[in-house]
């Protein structure tokens, strides 16, 4: 019992995690909340729908390419569409408000996420019907003596750790992802030795959209089933947890990720009646948070005083 | 000529800043501009690296009309800075922090000689290079910051207040360095100070600021003569 708690709030935390990372990158970079992420994310999940649709439509497809490299194919063209239009969105929402005040782009990611939100369901087929994700990833066991690791759940973790390792590779060893932890940490002075911002902007939002875009595969694939107004609570989420991380810290939204979804599943296991406290049992853990420890669990913007 | 202002005129908001400086600076050359606080040295140099664009004037980079272009494209043509306080990434290590200045270098067997070179000279740095650079002392910053410059391979350092902030055991040793830079190193300097006496001691020239205006210039010794200079520099 304990064994599948522990793995069912592992898996939640892997959900909320890559939606958090987005969180973190983009509030790196701009010093501003970016709202609409968990939208975005759950607009990756409906690309993927389209898109398998489409696949299956056209069936010479699967004729083509073997079921794995379909899947794959899949999965990246969701997540290029993904980085395209979070681009759009820096471009069309953020960037005009950027030198205004920072509660601007606050305000219109915000409204950006209610439209995606509403442009989901109005030009999706049936599209504010929940629509159930289409089963890529097999749910059999990959072992019958190991209850509760199915191809679909192993595939899961083992895909967040695939994509946080190659994030903290591009980061740390790549110039262009150390100038993004530059501007993350000092704007002027990654001024001074003549990084270019708008460009690390750029190449942050189209690397938080790839992530967002796996996300949502990762998403749709956990609850089966999504809908269109489901990028709301994962935003919260995903926010939540990037504050408990330490905005900004990108390994801090993955441990606020597990300590939220821990919270959750456990709440909802051991107390009577739990699922109804499950949510505010996040909310409690991101206020207590903001009053003991606002820099976050690994918060690092603090590390800057004499 | 290395470069050249004329004429800027620069405001923040409403408010004046610089008002029609005009100075050059030679390849080699080494210049101070002293001046007391508020007087507008840190906006000089920003507008010499174009966070702050003037609104009259122009500024000139080996010929060419710079003041148009975004700061990073004017750090490209050979111009390092090394900010005042503050200006490292705390979070990232000593060698990341040194790679990031010289973010235009694509030939990395000259940068890694360069990388050798300067920790010749820095050998603190080489003992903390995989330390966070958050965790050095205020010293070792100062050091981190005038590497991070060198390694840039510029013809023009410009340095801002390097006295500042620093006990006197370490201001003579990081003039000590940048005397070493002037004299074995084929670049210009501008140095920013209110510490006239360390920084008369390396320049061969320099500007006196008020208020956002050059109010004299002159030789090493002729500013060390100004009664300005003498009356509002030399005190300590
Ligand atoms: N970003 C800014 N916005 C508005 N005023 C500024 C800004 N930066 C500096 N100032 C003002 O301009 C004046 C000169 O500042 P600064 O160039 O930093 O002087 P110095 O480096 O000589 O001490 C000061 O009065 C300061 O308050
Ligand atoms: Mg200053």
């Amino acid at each position: 019992m304990l064994y599948a708690q522990i793995l069912n709030a592992v898996m939640l935390g892997c959900t909320y995690s890559l939606v958090a990372i987005g969180f973190s990158l983009f509030f790196g970079v701009l010093d501003t909340v970016v709202f609409c992420a968990g939208d975005v994310a759950i607009f990756s999940s409906f690309s993927v729908v389209f898109l398998v649709q489409l696949i299956g439509f056209y069936n010479i497809f699967f004729g083509l390419f073997n079921p794995v490299a379909a899947l794959l194919l899949t999965v990246i063209v969701a997540a290029i569409f993904t980085a395209i239009l979070m681009v759009l969105l820096y471009q069309l929402v953020i960037k005009p408000f950027e030198n205004k005040s920072s509660l601007m782009p606050l305000l219109s990611t915000i409204a950006a996420g209610i439209a995606l939100r509403e442009l989901i369901g109005i030009f999706f087929p049936e599209g504010r019907n929940p629509r159930s994700f289409p089963e890529l990833l097999s749910n059999e066991r990959i072992l019958q003596e190991l209850p509760g690791i199915s191809w679909r759940n192993a595939i899961i973790i083992v895909a967040t750790i695939l994509i946080v390792a190659i994030l903290y590779w591009f980061i740390n060893k790549t110039k262009i992802g150390l100038s993004i932890q530059a501007v993350s940490q000092n704007r002027e002075a990654a001024t001074m030795v003549g990084i270019n911002r708008n460009l690390v902007i750029y190449v942050t939002f189209i690397v938080g959209g790839l992530i967002l875009g796996f996300g949502g595969f990762l998403i749709g694939s956990y609850y089966a089933v999504i809908r269109f107004d489901l990028g709301a609570g994962f935003g919260l989420k995903g926010f939540s947890a990037a504050v408990v991380g330490g905005l900004g810290n990108v390994y801090g939204a993955i441990v606020g990720s597990m300590l939220i979804a821990f919270a959750e599943v456990f709440v909802t296991a051991y107390i009577p009646g739990g699922t109804a406290y499950a949510s505010i049992a996040a909310f409690v853990l991101v206020l207590a948070f903001i009053l003991f420890k606002p820099e976050g669990v690994l918060g690092n913007k603090s590390v800057e005083k004499v | 000529m290395l470069l050249e202002l004329s004429d800027v005129y620069t405001k923040y908001g409403q408010i004046p800043m610089l008002q029609g400086v005009s100075m050059t600076i030679d390849a080699g050359d080494a210049a101070c501009v002293l001046g007391s606080n508020g007087a507008g040295k840190t906006t000089l140099l920003k507008t010499i690296i174009g966070i702050v664009k003037p609104f009259q004037g122009s500024l000139s980079y080996r010929g060419e009309n710079i003041t148009p272009l975004p700061s990073h494209k004017i750090i490209q043509r050979g111009i390092a800075i090394v900010p005042e306080r503050e200006g490292l990434f705390p979070g990232l290590s000593v060698d990341d922090n040194l790679r990031l200045g010289a973010y235009y270098e694509k030939d990395k067997y000259a940068l890694a000689q360069r990388k050798e070179e300067v920790l010749a000279i820095f050998p603190r740095l080489r003992e903390r290079i995989s330390q966070q650079a958050g965790t050095l002392s205020g010293g070792e910053r100062k050091m981190l910051g005038i590497a991070r410059a060198i390694l840039a391979n510029p013809q023009l350092i410009l340095m801002d207040e390097p006295s500042l902030g620093l006990a006197p055991a370490l201001v003579n040793e990081v003039y000590g360095v940048i005397k070493k830079i002037k004299e074995e190193k084929k670049i210009a300097l501008l140095i920013i100070e209110q510490n006239a006496q360390k920084a008369l001691d390396v320049v061969d020239r320099g500007y006196i600021m008020q208020k956002g205006s050059i109010i004299g210039s002159g030789s090493r010794d002729e500013l060390s003569e100004n009664e300005i200079v003498k009356s509002s520099y030399l005190v300590s």
